[in-house]
């Protein structure tokens, strides 16, 4: 039986990349490495304009907990370190161009046996090699580690829903590498002592609940007291979203303002569960990902693996061109992602995808007035009105605004997604929600 | 614009695609939904309703248009929603309207109940009801143009029921002559999901246990068969399925159309059989519209995690 949460979305398309195997880009000849690509404060650049790197070399340090190393996803020579248009504003930017050869990607030779590592030994590597959260903010991993003496941590969740429409690069790679995902998932409960993980996958990716499963059956016997089981969702949007995962799953409430580490889960998708693994075996740096390339723009839609740091102009060349005007061009999915205008912005650690949408697959920016139909109040998966929180932010009634809990709002998108008026609720939301909060 | 600033913080607005269903296909799927019962009630009355149609949908169209540009606003004319008020207020006059007061109707409807209130969303009264209800203040409406008295539901479930209906107490507007073809619009905007289930089922629900109750208790021995009947008669189907479901007049949460669904069919009742109009349906919609603003107050969804 599929679980599910109240309200969301169903939009069907993903097909245009669903069949599509990975392919691996070439390296691109320029790479621009932003030094802050997760929330929190940027990294300190570490190389100077003119030294030579090698691919996977450390060239930002952390600087602070909510921070992350970078490294070099290409070798080769550092032309310039200045500020760069990325998909937020401009940063400092280390700008390699390539040179020199190829030596960390070829040579995969397993460093490590993950078993006999400590804890300590397994949070150092995953902040060494920059791993974050690959879904969303590209937050640092550790923070989700801090263990709540209150509640401590029971389970492990792998978020396998994928739930934002076109985005089929972790279904793929679900499909392609149920071994890697259950053996990171092994090599995460290690470091967290504990035994449960659950992987959520959403019920329309047939082959790939297949493919794991398969796995786990094979791989039963070695597992001895892990207990890895797999659960299915509705196809729903948003279900990857912590809160509604755990709550479908577990039936755990994460109260407001909480997170899920206070109901002793840790949420983790099926990408940073495979970083984590090749950083954790084959001390790899997080210097590339896979990526759904998708929308009616571009010539080749398909599943990519992308070095971080490609600009999006080198990404388009590589992916065919596209047909025409770029349309809209988003980083990430089309319901939370973020559009750019400057085809010089670099692909980043948190970039699960990259849409070029045509006009007509694109919202228009055109609204009326609400005719009080009640969609948005229906879709919405945390119970909000956003009807009544867009209009009293439109009339800048904040007392109004305030009682109807914006801050409890996910961002998620789906009540502009309904909107028969066409009216931005989640952006005006979004301007409700206190600043220090933001 | 994308990108807004807005005292320093940056909201990239999102999301970027569109479930595609926009107000104007949702409207002119309203009028689709219409048009069995019109196309029926024209054949069954003739030419005359023909006309009244054209000249209701007609002048509120143009009333909108006209206000819109004399107040400078965008004109949204087309959208579907002033042909929905049109047909809404043609199906409840009686077919011997005659044409002028018809217009009229319109344009009290577009002009004074919708627009003045802010047009479309804003109102808070069906303008359609409103208008016809003032027209009955205004000019006996019913009284003046002869009634008809209440027919179609007989002519399709005839053999059945009606035995001992005195006719004269059945009071004739177009739009209750083919409550069937109005059910077949409604199941139309419910597979659409146009409208949901919550409105039609509390209001066609409590009317017919009150029918039935008040049948029981008045010792009538068909009390059931009353029931179906008083459900297919006076425009019950036609209100519960196109007018208490205004979106902009019934209340916005599942919980709040059910509490108006139930308050719309117990005054319904209540005015057919204490009440001095035999049809009730236009008085307790719009009594009940009055009242959403309260309903919506008290059925405000449950915020998760909280």
């Amino acid at each position: 039986m599929a679980v599910s949460f109240r309200g969301g979305i169903c939009p069907k398309n993903k097909t245009l990349t669903t069949n599509k195997a990975f392919i691996k880009l070439p390296i691109p000849h320029q790479c621009f490495i932003p030094l802050q690509q997760h929330i929190g404060a940027p990294a300190r650049s570490l190389v100077r304009v003119g030294d030579l790197v090698h691919e996977g070399q450390l060239i930002g340090e952390a600087s602070g907990i909510f921070s992350a190393n970078v490294h070099a996803s290409i070798p080769g020579k550092v032309i310039a370190i200045r500020e760069h248009p990325t998909i937020y504003n401009d940063q400092l930017t280390i700008i390699i161009e390539a040179e020199g050869s190829f030596e960390a990607s070829t040579n995969l030779h397993q460093s490590s046996d993950w078993q006999t590592l400590s804890r300590e030994n397994i949070y150092q590597k995953i902040r060494d090699l920059g791993i974050v959260n690959l879904g969303g903010d590209a937050s640092p991993i550790s923070e989700k580690f801090i263990i709540n003496s209150e509640y401590p941590i029971d389970t492990l969740i792998v978020n396998g829903t994928e739930c934002e429409p076109y985005l089929t690069a972790e279904d793929i790679l679900m499909q392609s590498h149920p071994d890697e995902i259950i053996d990171g998932t092994r090599i995460v409960l290690h470091a967290l002592g504990i035994k449960n993980a659950i992987i959520a996958i959403s019920d329309d990716k047939k082959a790939a609940v297949e493919s794991l499963n398969n796995s786990l059956k094979e791989h039963r016997l070695t597992f001895k007291d892990t207990k890895i089981k797999l659960k299915k969702t509705k196809t729903k949007y948003p279900q990857g979203v912590e809160k509604l995962l755990i709550r479908s799953i577990l039936k755990r409430n994460v109260l407001s303002g909480g997170a899920a580490k206070d109901v002793g889960v840790v949420v983790l998708n099926v990408s940073t569960i495979n970083a984590i693994r090749e950083g954790v075996l084959y001390d790899k740096p997080l210097i590339e990902r896979y990526v759904t390339i998708s929308g009616s723009m571009i010539r080749n839609p398909g599943n990519y693996k992308v070095r971080i740091g490609a600009c999006i102009s080198d990404i388009i060349h590589e992916c065919g061109g596209l047909k025409g005007d770029p349309g809209t061009v988003i980083f990430g999915g089309p319901m939370c992602g973020i559009k750019v205008h400057d085809m010089n912005v670099p692909f980043m650690k948190g970039t699960s995808g990259i849409l070029f949408l045509s006009k007509d697959e694109a919202a228009s920016t055109r609204y009326t007035s609400c005719i009080r139909c009640g969609a948005c109040i229906s879709v919405c998966p945390v119970g909000l009105m956003p009807n009544e929180l867009g209009s009293g932010v439109e009339k800048k009634r904040m007392d109004r605004v305030s009682r109807l809990n914006p801050r409890e709002c996910i961002q998620c998108g789906c009540c502009s997604y309904v909107c028969p008026a066409g009216r931005p609720l989640t952006y005006l939301i979004g301007m409700a929600i206190p600043q220090d909060d933001a | 614009m994308d990108i807004k600033e807005t005292g320093g913080h940056i909201f990239p607005q999102t999301p970027h695609i569109h479930a595609g269903i926009k107000t104007v296909t949702i409207m002119w799927s309203v009028v689709v939904a219409l048009i069995p019962g019109a196309v029926f009630s024209v054949f069954y009355y003739g030419m005359h309703v023909l006309i009244l149609f054209a000249v209701c949908i007609a002048s509120a169209v143009f009333a909108e248009a006209l206000i819109q540009s004399m107040r400078r606003l965008p004109i949204t004319a087309y959208d579907g929603s002033a042909v929905i008020t049109g047909i809404l207020l043609a199906m409840n006059i009686p077919p011997g309207a005659p044409l002028w007061m018809a217009a009229a109707g319109s344009v009290f409807a577009i002009v004074i109940v919708k627009q003045l209130y802010g047009g479309l969303g804003f109102n808070i009264f069906n303008p359609a009801l409103a208008a016809c209800v003032s027209l009955e203040v205004a000019w006996s409406l019913f009284s003046f143009t002869g009634w008809e008295p209440v027919i179609a539901t007989k002519v399709i479930f005839s053999p059945i029921m009606f035995k001992s209906m005195p006719l004269e107490a059945m009071w004739g507007i177009i739009g209750e002559t083919s409550a069937v073809f109005f059910f077949i619009g409604g199941v139309f905007l419910l597979v659409r999901r146009i409208i949901s289930l919550h409105i039609p089922i509390a209001y066609l629900g409590t009317s017919a246990l009150f029918f039935c109750v008040h049948g029981y208790y008045g010792g009538l021995a068909e009390y059931h068969l009353l029931a179906v009947f008083q459900l297919l008669s006076g425009g019950i189907v036609l209100g519960a399925f196109f007018m208490a479901t205004d979106y902009t007049t019934s209340p916005i949460t599942g919980k709040g159309k059910i509490l108006y669904g139930i308050g719309c069919g117990i005054l319904t009742c209540v005015f057919r059989f204490w009440g001095a109009h035999p049809n009730g349906v236009p008085y307790a919609i719009l009594l009940m519209n009055a009242v959403v603003p309260l309903i919506d107050r008290i059925s405000r969804p449950k915020v998760l995690g909280q």
